[in-house]
């Protein structure tokens, strides 16, 4: 094991100390690291999109020279080690639930389809037919389609997850939770009435125009490195960059660029935030309602702040936002936001002296109560000069997953709005279930009231991803079935239904060979790019199948084999050449005309990006100013005023650095000053000498809330962090069994994972010192 | 044979026997991208692609920092050397 210590970290984010980790990385996976430079540089413009974010490509191939975790997840998936059956006979699942997250992706890449044989409690091969037929048996036996889930990752390419929502619409459900509930639903919910698109309006050529870039809630150094080399060139053109974020980033302060050879020789680096505000969890709405309240009174003051033309013709609901502003007090902006009026009014000066402004966001704004309305402040910011539909301005959700963007624009959404509907009809001559179906959590609750009896996941981990780990757990386990296509072992297949299969796939490193040849798939970025993906490596086994091939083959032994409902969709036909599937996406979405040519480019294409053009697709034809007010009775504030003999805690879940969502790479968090070790919790040195403790004791964490339910977790380790007094933050996924069920976003329904109550509590020895998290995690289950 | 494949051949049977070539020398003898090579050159080796098992005419490897390429007997006599 590696040595467990905290030590402060001097370096810049990047670097050297970014390519040592790369190679520690691909020295796990038993790839040969001499070459890591050229690997790295393998990737070309008619190679294979990295799976590590969502963030584009400038020129579309250069992407691993850049970007640490995109080389460690490209390692990941090009490991040379196997989980095959031999690993499952010498493993009971009752062994393999109490090994770490970490240890379960580990073993390997899976090398064959394996069903759960319930007599020897071990995972057994079966053929792929078998393993088909024995899902369609399960769904075609329930009563109610509706009984069924189907979860998407925001991995899935647009062909899988558009075979994917056609089959499960042929099959009759539109209960489709995807990673998309778990992170930017609420981008969607907000802006999608406000401006009348949900995705963001901004490209990659907008960075270089930008006169002032903001950055709430969110950690580009960890979670999307690539765009630091954008705000990097920001910054030496003399961009503002404004970062408003509780905890201290290293990627938002200083970033060292490796492909920077000055840089890398004479260990030089670059700043990158030039204003850092460190405001307390949740504190964006009242921080921005300061911006603005600033920006108003400089118009009333001196006038040419607005652009009144833009307000004017394009939107709707100034006035009301306006007299919101001027009515709200500083002191309560200051008392929720955990910035001082000076402050606020120095990053509203920021924002009213930028000639043009990029608002970017991710996590942090977005799983939290009031996300949708933060959200909406945040737009309203950028109107309030016109800085939408124009270069170098725009909004900015940063999006995680490779293709989650993607996957909702082919219609993996449990809320489908008609004309999706009615084209599907139309095309595919099948009526599509009407009614709505269920995101993550409700699909959770409805796994619990024995509603939801077959659960199907097309990638991802959902066991870990998602909140409530005890009562998702329960969830799952009473489930007659749970299928996961994938590509290693993770905790969500040893958590698992009464019988149990697990589906593995192609990478997106791998040729994918179907009878026409070769096949690319799409995918779509943040900043709605869409362009071919293709692998260049041999499949790690022979007996993987591609995902649009699981699903085409799931789809015609479901519809089409005993008690189906019968599909006049050529299933298997379509998966021997993908571009069969582009052309009826190209049918079903106007969108994607031409689609196979267009994606023939190197690079791609840009969807139409209507608020971008300044079109206002919304009730009103208008992009609409929304108020809210400051919100002062959260889950927090109400646990602060009922607990009166504790401190109530803010905490945040977040990620490592060596972590890409629940996927674990390894032990450090090197930006933080962590190594060899996951289970601390980072908090303010005063906050520690006020519960009487000392930096490194070890303490418990115990949410605080209103059902009765105790949900706690424990030993985590005190790490003293530059974080904002009354804020926490630790690692998911060991602290999701603090996120309850009910702890969801107003509106969006995700879990805000990013604002638990919680109070903190010297370790009690309840559990072997050495536990392994999944250990724990067993016993809140 | 697919046009590329057969290219590669002729450059790697032009080589003496057992010598390895670079991966960036490749591409830019036949003006390919690294990513078009290693999808060639994994159809020509040896791993099933799709469930069918390559020819085995190539092997690629990593040597001092370098990818490099490297013609098998088969290969060889696939190239009609």
């Amino acid at each position: 094991m590696a040595e467990q210590k905290i030590e402060f970290y001097k370096g810049p984010a990047g670097g050297w100390g970014a390519l040592r980790s790369v190679t520690q990385a691909l020295l796990r996976q038993d790839i040969p690291v001499k070459g890591a430079k050229t690997l790295l540089s393998a990737n070309q413009p008619d190679g294979f999109d990295c799976p590590g974010c969502a963030w584009p490509d400038r020129n579309h191939h250069s992407t691993f020279e850049f970007c640490e975790n995109g080389a460690k997840a490209v390692a990941a998936e090009a490991t040379a080690r196997r989980a095959g059956p031999a690993f499952f006979a010498q493993h009971t699942v009752a062994e393999l639930v109490r090994q770490s997250d970490f240890w379960l992706e580990d073993q390997g890449r899976l090398t064959h389809p394996m069903v759960y044989d319930a007599a020897s409690d071990r995972y057994v091969p079966i053929e792929w037919d078998a393993a088909f037929a024995l899902i369609a048996r399960h769904l075609n036996a329930l009563p109610d389609p509706d009984q069924a889930i189907f979860y998407t990752s925001g991995r899935a390419s647009n062909e899988a997850a558009f075979l994917y929502q056609l089959f499960v619409r042929e099959y009759g459900t539109n209960n489709f939770p995807d990673c998309s509930n778990m992170c930017h639903e609420p981008s969607g919910s907000a802006m999608k009435p406000q401006i009348g698109m949900g995705k963001g309006t901004v490209t990659l050529d907008d960075f270089t125009k930008a006169d002032a870039i903001f950055i709430f809630g969110q950690n580009p150094g960890t979670n999307h490195p690539r765009m630091l080399g954008e705000l990097r060139a920001a910054h030496k053109r003399g961009a503002r960059i404004v970062s408003f974020n509780p905890l201290r980033e290293r990627g938002l302060e200083r970033f060292q660029d490796p492909q920077s050879k000055l840089e890398m020789a004479t260990l030089g680096d670059t700043p990158i935030s030039t204003h850092y505000f460190q405001l307390r969890a949740g504190g964006d709405l009242a921080a921005v309602k300061g911006m603005m309240k600033h920006v108003l009174e400089q118009e009333d003051a001196r006038g040419g702040v607005l652009d009144h033309a833009f307000i004017a013709e394009h939107t709707i609901g100034f006035e009301a936002l306006a007299a919101d502003l001027r009515a709200e007090p500083w002191a309560v902006l200051e008392a929720e936001s955990g910035l001082t009026e000076a402050q606020m009014r120095s990053a509203g000066d920021v924002y009213a002296g930028a000639g043009s402004a990029i608002v970017c966001w991710g996590m942090g704004i977005t799983q939290h109560p009031h996300s949708v309305a933060t959200i909406q402040m945040l737009v309203n910011l950028l109107m309030l000069r016109g800085n939408l539909g124009r270069p170098g301005a725009g909004a900015c959700p940063v999006r995680g997953h490779s293709n989650v963007q993607g996957d909702r624009t082919m219609g993996i959404w449990e809320k489908p709005p008609a004309a999706l509907l009615d084209r599907l009809q139309q095309v595919f001559g099948f009526e599509p279930p009407r009614t709505h179906g269920v995101d993550v959590v409700d699909s959770i609750r409805l796994m619990l009231e024995g509603k939801g009896r077959v659960f199907f996941a097309l990638g991802g981990n959902f066991a870990a991803a998602t909140p409530d780990t005890a009562a998702t757990w329960q969830a799952l386990r009473q489930c007659d079935l749970t299928v996961h296509v994938t590509t290693k072992l993770n905790r969500s297949h040893v958590v698992h239904g009464r019988e149990a299969l697990i589906l593995p796939c192609l990478g997106r490193t791998e040729i994918d060979m179907q009878a026409a040849g070769p096949q690319g798939v799409t995918v779509e970025d943040s900043m709605s790019m869409v362009h071919l993906s293709a692998g260049i490596n041999p499949p790690a086994s022979e007996h993987l199948l591609s995902e649009p091939a699981i699903v085409a083959r799931l789809a015609a032994a479901t519809l089409n084999g005993p008690a189906g409902r019968g599909s006049r969709t050529p299933w298997l036909w379509l998966v021997e050449d993908y571009a069969r599937i582009r052309d009826l996406i190209e049918q079903v979405f106007d969108d994607f005309k031409d689609f196979n040519a267009r994606v023939a480019a190197p690079g791609g294409f840009r969807l139409r990006n209507t608020a971008g053009e300044r079109v206002w697709v919304t009730d009103t034809g208008k992009a609409a100013f929304v108020a809210h007010p400051v919100p002062r009775d959260t889950p927090v504030h109400r646990a602060r005023a009922r607990v009166r003999d504790a401190v109530v805690f803010t905490l945040i879940t977040t990620r490592s650095h060596d972590q890409y969502n629940t996927t674990i790479y390894g032990m450090d968090d090197r930006y933080r000053g962590v190594f060899g070790q996951r289970r601390v919790v980072f908090i303010h040195p005063e906050d520690i000498r006020a519960l009487g403790l000392k930096d490194g004791d070890w303490v418990d964490l115990k949410t605080v809330w209103d059902d009765g339910q105790e949900r706690r977790a424990d030993r985590f380790r005190l790490v003293a962090y530059d974080i904002p007094r009354g804020n926490l933050a630790a690692y998911y996924p060991e602290t999701n069994p603090l996120v309850p069920l009910s702890a969801t976003a107003i509106v969006a329904g995700t879990p805000t994972s990013k604002a638990i109550p919680v109070v903190l509590v010297p370790h009690e020895e309840t559990v072997p010192a050495d536990a392994e998290p999944a250990q724990d995690a067993a016993v809140a289950a | 044979m697919d046009a590329l494949a057969a290219a590669l051949l002729r450059e790697l049977a032009a080589e003496p026997e057992g010598a390895a070539v670079s991966l960036p020398r490749l591409g830019k003898r036949l003006g390919q991208g690294a990513s078009v090579l290693m999808r060639q050159l994994a159809a020509m080796g040896e791993a099933p692609i799709g469930g069918t098992p390559g020819p085995g005419w190539v092997r690629v490897a990593m040597e001092e920092g370098r990818w490099v390429v490297r013609l098998t007997p088969a290969g060889r006599a696939a190239a009609g050397g």
